[in-house]
């Protein structure tokens, strides 16, 4: 039986549709011809016509606009610098009727139990080999046959967990595959947000067309991998195993942790000890039941496979062997993703499964035969020649493409090493019509379907990831190469049950009152965050207090402050000394220098390659957040993502108004203050929040330290427009006036911005804070004694409580006041030690893993 | 002839390590030619716990986890093993090389499969046109293939020159072959790469080498060492193990411990540790051949081709 497209196609009036004009040569998705729609396509063609083109490009822009707040991001190229490329999807659903869809799930479902069979048998007994089912060079030659994967031991014999296939169509209209994806298959993640963005644009189209739901494939997937576990088979520790946010995938690895309910880690956060594996948390190691892993095969364990592997569990591989972790998709699987299998698998197929194989492999000859070899350099032409495993350093080519030059080279090096290369037919892919805008076009698509075990079979996604391609050439399916994809509806034959991840409300859960373990890197990442937002409010309020006095009307050779308020700007960006001894040097105003003053500002305001502009301090707050974004509500997401779109876009235009900049700035400090304001009052009270919430007391504390002392330590002349503007920069005029008026005075504003326990802005209040973190941190209950980091907040704090206001204020002959001077030089010393105290103790779990040294062997002379 | 091995390899480190994972191949395996009599493993500081098993390729493998902070770590093998002569066959005797390159895909035989896997490019081995050029002057047209093979170590023996400290273990054959010095890691590498290139399986073999002192010196302790050599597969006569540091056919004076595809799949001490600042590593190996019947007789040298 092989899957083959619905028998007829009924003309369905529109107006959308007769616009459209599929390529010639291809079969198209949705109309057997022009202007005449297929039966799948026609309830939704009409509907869409009753909404218009006009809405249509309006609830779209609104979708995107979606998608880009959420950060909904691919990052292609695996880019540290995370110049993540938001997530591409077009508009207008891949649809699928259920009759042809009961075929692709059949044929999905068999393909995945045969790939389990022969990766059972080749990490087993390798029967395949003996009885010759397999060439025995295809398997040894394969760099993605792990040796020291054989005979692990899988639980369940399940092999293959999460299994994709990309499929395409070719012109007869028969589906077949182009590519199997056995490691760790990405796109999961992604079709549950496409599914919720098309679903949010077309609610009544969504629901009258009876589209199949996504989640039983994932109420199915969680339950298989709940089987796995060896130990606490009722409640087993789950987690998901990423590489990290450089890798491409981790929009996608965050986003389905969160959504399946399992802590997200890193190789770093897991520990393997005494035969089992632990998550480093930030109240000790917790024992690890099931790990779904997102690495390639091996990255996983730098111990037995890829030694510089930087995101692996080194002893991952023993500890499997040992019973001690199950892991999903079983390592080495990679070996049976390489198309020189697909030309047996029909053999195959009818050997293990005694069936014929339902769902055909694009037609594929593997070089390491003779005849096959033959055939390939002969019809060179009509191939696309494809590296047989990945990481040969082969990209595919288009036989017909090549210089007679390059061809030569190619056939040399395809001799060389045949077993390396496969040809393939060529398959012009069908097309299906994408939104343009205003109307729609035909891209060609790929369809990439997911199965996962279950109960002894396989379950599979009623829907997956279509994505589209420019190129009419049977692409090479992958992700990097064009991001767009398109959501995939697979219709029902009858009305659709709504299903959730959640547990049905019959079964009693049981109450909690913390949430999934807080891994130590998480909680470092949570108290950098605090910092650097934080220390961007800060930057953020002196600049405004600078600009609003360099634009005012008033004359700018009169303000006696902005020396005082540029040497504080200079304790966290970097201003050219010459000109801050020239503002000092003048006492007063700006003279000459106003040009300098702006060029400066400017740059502290804008400048990404200046250490501790606002700019740059925004995009390291960014970037953290980034990493823990599963950690952080997807309202305090979307409005980190607005400040960084904000900020950055006025820059570009290069130049910019200080009059502009005043606004951009108040913006910033609003939307930075909308996300504090969120942080507090949707995050538990749970050691998350405390972390996030150490980072901004210690650096408002320091930020609050080091304004005090470059202000006030030294006298100046006219004292009141200094006072007026650190009452500013830290945001307590308002206070000082309700209390005082308008009397300005040093003592006053000293017991304000020190050690007045109630203003939130005061050094003592960020201190009493610290200290009352610090006491509920996790500690040794065996070690009754204070901590360390205890004794640190205390002496921080004593520090500040025992001065006498007044006493601060005096002031000796060359007009230093050196008890002030003294207790902040002071405080600047004991809160970096906090600081560190507390991440050596809690952060700092261990460094990066490396490799023991590794010894040559020499003979004897 | 019976030996007594001790190897001793010291870690040192700057800082602290708080955990240390490691697995060795340290323990000599067993074939028809040699038995293991006794084996321990000793690790200070003490491990966990010691699990062993055996790997892919048969050898003997320990995995053990040191979880007390440690600023050394010490792993002391000791065996007992007793080695019986090689008989390799008639170098004139054996098939043509061809024969043996074209029959080994078609021998599906368990013996057949196990050798053929070792035609392939491993992670420290890829086969090149210059491997295979460089080859190709010792496997003239129908030569048999052990009197070809013998050439071959010969000429490694002659043309390169031993030179410790020139290359690393990341060193690639194919930089050996153009350099022409190394140590007897890359020598086995060449002469393995050599033969896979031309489409014969080759494995690489690790162990010891017993040194003769200089006449009238003691024995030195320690002055022995870990040492490599290769074995090709010849069908009928199974594997014969070639020496192109030494130019011998090993026999009485090389111990084995493990074989694999190259140096990657059967590395002595191989471990991940956290911390631990810089590190260096010191190694030690006595081979102590115990009194006898018979005098330890060295191999005699493989003869200079006759051409």
């Amino acid at each position: 039986m092989s899957v083959s497209p619905p028998a007829s196609a009924t003309p369905v009036a529109s107006t959308l549709f007769p616009g459209y004009q599929p390529p010639p040569g291809v079969y198209d998705e949705s109309c057997a011809a022009p202007a005449q729609v297929r039966e799948a396509w026609g309830k939704f063609g009409s509907m869409l016509e009753n909404v218009g083109s006009v809405e249509v490009a309006h609830r779209w822009e609104q979708a995107r606009r979606m998608l880009h707040e959420s950060g909904v991001t691919y990052n292609p190229y695996g880019d540290p610098e995370g110049t993540n490329r938001p997530w591409e999807l077009d508009a207008i659903p891949l649809i699928v009727n259920s009759a042809e869809w009961k075929q692709i799930s059949a044929a999905m479902t068999q393909r995945a139990t045969l790939l389990n069979l022969i990766l059972g048998d080749l990490y087993g007994p390798q029967r395949m080999l003996a009885e010759g089912l397999v060439p025995a060079s295809l398997v040894f030659a394969h760099p993605g046959f792990l040796r020291p994967c054989r005979w692990t031991g899988v639980a369940n014999n399940l092999h293959l967990f999460l299994y994709a296939a990309d499929l395409i169509r070719s012109p007869n209209g028969q589906w077949c595959v182009y590519a199997d994806r056995t490691q760790s298959p990405s796109g999961t993640g992604y079709a549950v947000e496409n599914r919720i963005v098309i679903s949010r644009m077309f609610p009544i189209i969504f629901h009258e067309c009876q589209v199949q739901r996504l989640a039983p494939f994932f109420v199915a997937l969680r339950e298989t991998l709940q089987s796995l576990a060896l130990r606490h088979r009722d409640n087993p520790r789950i987690v998901l195993l990423t590489p990290g946010p450089s890798h491409s995938t981790y929009f996608e690895d965050a986003y389905l942790s969160r959504y399946l309910g399992y802590s997200l880690v890193e190789g770093g956060d897991l520990a393997v000890r005494d035969q089992r594996v632990f998550l480093k948390t930030l109240g000790g190691l917790l024992p690890v039941d099931v790990i779904l892993r997102r690495l390639e095969d091996e990255d996983c364990d730098p111990l037995e496979l890829r030694g510089d592997s930087p995101f692996g569990v080194p002893g991952l591989l023993q500890t499997i062997r040992a019973g001690g972790v199950a892991v999903a998709n079983a390592l080495g699987n990679g070996l049976v993703e390489t198309p020189a299998l697909a030309p047996f698998l029909p053999g195959l197929c009818r050997r293990l499964l005694s069936e014929e194989l339902k769902l055909p492999s694009v037609a594929t000859w593997w070089c390491g035969q003779k005849r096959e070899l033959d055939y390939v350099l002969t019809h060179m032409n009509q191939l696309v020649i494809r590296p047989a495993y990945r990481r040969i350093g082969f990209d595919p080519v288009h036989g017909d493409t090549l210089s007679a030059a390059e061809k030569t080279a190619l056939i040399a090096r395809i001799k060389a090493r045949p077993y390396l290369f496969v040809g393939q037919e060529k398959l012009a892919m069908s097309s299906a019509p994408t939104w343009d805008g205003s109307r729609l076009v035909p891209h060609h698509i790929a369809l990439r379907t997911y199965a996962a075990a279950s109960r002894g079979s396989y379950v599979v996604m009623d829907g997956g990831v279509a994505r589209t391609s420019v190129s009419s050439s049977p692409l090479s399916a992958s992700l990097a190469i064009d991001p767009r994809s398109k959501d995939a509806w697979v219709l029902s034959e009858g009305p659709v049950q709504p299903i959730s991840l959640l547990p049905p409300a019959s079964q009693p859960l049981e109450l909690r009152r913390s949430g999934i373990e807080l891994p130590s890197r998480v909680a470092d990442n949570l108290y950098w965050l605090g910092r650097l937002a934080e220390r961007a409010e800060a930057v953020a309020r002196l600049l405004r207090t600078i600009l609003t006095r360099i634009t005012s009307e008033l004359d700018a050779s009169g303000l006696p402050e902005l020396p005082v308020l540029f040497s504080a700007l200079a304790e966290q960006t970097e201003i050219a000394p010459s000109l801050l001894a020239a503002l000092q040097s003048q006492g007063q105003g700006v003279g000459d220098n106003l040009n300098r003053v702006e060029e400066e500002v400017k740059k502290s305001l804008f400048d990404g390659n200046r250490l501790g502009s606002l700019r740059s301090t925004l995009t390291g707050m960014h970037r953290v957040a980034s990493i823990v974004r599963d950690r952080i509500s997807s309202d305090a997401w979307r409005i980190l993502n607005r400040v960084q779109l904000e900020y950055t876009t006025p820059s570009e235009s290069g130049a910019t108004q200080l009059g502009d900049a005043l606004s951009v700035i108040s913006e910033t400090i609003i939307n930075l203050a909308a996300f504090s304001g969120l942080a507090m009052e949707s995050m538990t009270r749970a050691q998350g929040w405390r972390f996030l919430d150490m980072g901004r007391r210690m650096e408002r504390a320091l930020t609050m330290v080091s304004l005090l002392r470059s202000s006030l330590v030294q006298s100046v002349a006219k004292p009141v427009p200094v006072l007026e503007a650190i009452l500013d920069v830290a945001d307590s005029s308002m206070t000082y006036r309700s209390r005082y008026l308008s009397t300005l005075q040093l003592a006053p504003v000293l017991d304000l911005l020190l050690t007045d326990e109630s203003n939130p802005r005061s050094v003592v209040f960020q201190i009493l804070a610290l200290s009352n973190h610090v006491d509920n941190l996790p500690r040794d209950i065996n070690k009754p004694s204070t901590s360390p980091e205890q004794r640190l907040s205390l002496a921080a704090l004593t520090s500040v409580r025992l001065v006498e206001v007044t006493s601060l204020c005096n002031e000796q002959a060359d007009g230093t006041r050196r008890e002030l001077e003294r207790l902040l030089n002071r405080l600047s010393e004991q809160l970096p030690k906090l600081s560190d105290t507390i991440s050596h103790r809690y952060l700092i779990h261990s460094g990066p893993s490396r490799q023991l040294e590794t010894i040559s062997v020499e003979p004897t002379a | 002839m019976k030996y007594r091995v001790k190897h001793v390899t010291r870690y040192q480190y700057g800082d602290k390590v708080p955990v240390c994972l490691n697995e060795v191949h340290l323990t000599p395996r067993q074939n028809d030619r040699q038995s293991c009599l006794k084996h321990r493993i000793q690790v200070r500081p003490r491990p966990l716990s010691v699990t062993n098993r055996v790997d892919y390729f048969g050898n003997p493998v320990h995995f053990f986890t040191v979880q007390t902070g440690h600023s050394h770590l010490t792993v002391m093998s000791r065996s007992l093993v007793e080695i019986r002569p090689s008989t390799p066959p008639r170098p004139n005797a054996t098939p043509p090389w061809e024969t043996v390159r074209d029959g080994l895909p078609l021998d599906t035989s368990s013996t057949g499969l196990d050798a053929f896997q070792f035609v392939f490019d491993s992670p420290c081995i890829r086969s090149s046109p210059e491997l295979a050029a460089y080859c190709a002057l010792s496997f003239r047209p129908g030569r048999p293939i052990l009197e070809a093979a013998l050439d071959l170590t010969h000429r490694i023996y002659h043309e390169f020159k031993y030179q410790p400290g020139s290359t690393s273990v990341n060193t690639p054959p194919s930089e050996v072959l153009r350099t022409r010095r190394g140590v007897c890691q890359d020598f086995a590498h060449v002469q393995i790469g050599c033969l896979r290139s031309l489409g014969l399986a080759a494995r690489y073999v690790s162990g010891y080498l017993l040194t003769q002192p200089p006449p009238g010196q003691a024995r030195l302790m320690g002055a022995d060492a870990s040492h490599a050599w290769l074995s090709i597969y010849i069908p009928q006569h199974g594997w014969v193990d070639l020496d192109p540091t030494n130019n011998i056919i090993p026999s009485l004076d090389h111990i084995l411990l493990a074989w694999g595809r190259d140096y990657s799949d059967v590395c002595p001490v191989k471990g991940i540790f956290h911390g631990g600042g810089r590190h260096s590593v010191s190694v030690s190996v006595d081979v102590i051949p115990l009194a006898t019947s018979s005098a330890p007789s060295a191999s005699p040298p493989i003869p200079p081709p006759a051409t």
